[in-house]
């Protein structure tokens, strides 16, 4: 372990540092889309009936939406959808941006090794 | 020997393992790790070496490499875990599944919305609706594809790279390992 700690510079630490950082924004950016997609909810709601030229009174009742415009119900769950994928796929590339950094330092790491390894043995 | 290239390449490369190694890579009958090519020479090699060919397990189609870390990796990854980017791999193509399914329903569903404004545009004559229905599928088809487009290149391409570090782990690992062993 010794050996490894010599071997880990300033560089594998920044390095590690801006994982860190890929890795806890894609939590974030997760949290904040699933957030945005659940506060959303009610406005898109709103939107469509009012665009579909429905009485606002008519939006506390889902099955009577339904019953109206299906459509409705669909565009709204499917933007939901939508922006719940958008956070997935940025969480997704900002978490394997993280994964891959910390596998460059390990690959790094284990080439050094077995470098000087090598250079011992001769 | 075949004048492929290919196969020429593979044999070279198979021809450098141990009969017990062949041998057992035929049995495990692997072919997500290998190709039929690859089998193909493996019985090429055993019956040149003259070793009996024995049967094959049933073949294996999917990626298994969280089991083949658990397995296979004496020593532990210190800075990520293996585990933990197989399932990052099969979180990316499952969102790669969904995003078009979404994206078409979404357009689907505004596909009538399209046809309208389509249709104020086009002159007044018989075929208008048809022409609007026509170029407003036309219209959902590209916005589809290019969304999708977006999202498939980038996750598609991140999977792989990950993937290929992994095994570039795995390998300057498995060589560390080795030269330890060897001393």
């Amino acid at each position: 372990l010794d050996i490894a700690d010599e071997l880990y510079t300033k560089k594998h630490e920044r390095l590690q540092h801006y994982a860190m950082i890929a890795g806890v924004f894609a939590w974030l950016i997760a949290i904040c889309y699933v957030m945005a997609a659940i506060g959303l909810l009610p406005s898109n709601w709103i939107w469509h009936i009012r665009t579909r030229g429905l009485p606002d009174e008519i939006a506390k009742n889902i099955l009577e939406v339904f019953s109206y415009d299906p459509l409705i119900v669909f565009s709204v769950l499917v933007q939901f959808l939508k922006t719940i994928l958008t956070g997935a796929v940025l969480a997704l590339i900002l978490k394997g941006i993280s994964h891959g950094l910390h596998m460059l330092i390990e690959i790094d790491l284990n080439q050094k090794l077995l470098l000087q390894g090598e250079s011992d043995e001769q | 020997m075949s004048n492929d290239p290919i196969r020429r390449h593979v044999y070279a490369y198979l021809s450098e393992k141990s009969t017990e190694e062949l041998l057992e890579t035929w049995r495990k009958n692997d072919r997500f790790e290998w190709t039929g090519l690859a089998f193909d020479v493996i019985q090429e090699l055993l019956i040149e070496r003259g070793a009996d060919i024995p049967g094959q397990n049933e073949p294996i189609w999917e990626y298994r490499a969280k089991d083949a870390i658990n397995d296979d990796l004496e020593e532990p990854t210190i800075f990520y875990k293996p585990g933990q980017v197989v399932r990052l791999c099969e979180w990316i193509n499952r969102v790669i599944i969904a995003a078009p399914v979404l994206f078409y329903t979404q357009e689907l569903i505004r596909l009538p919305g399209y046809v309208d404004l389509i249709r104020a545009y086009l002159p007044d004559f018989f075929i208008r609706d048809l022409l609007a229905w026509v170029f407003a599928l036309i219209y959902t088809n590209v916005v589809v594809v290019i969304g999708f487009l977006f999202i498939y290149f980038p996750l598609k391409g991140l999977a792989t790279v990950l993937q290929i570090l992994m095994d570039m782990d795995l390998r300057t690992r498995s060589s560390k390992l080795s030269y330890t062993a060897g001393e």
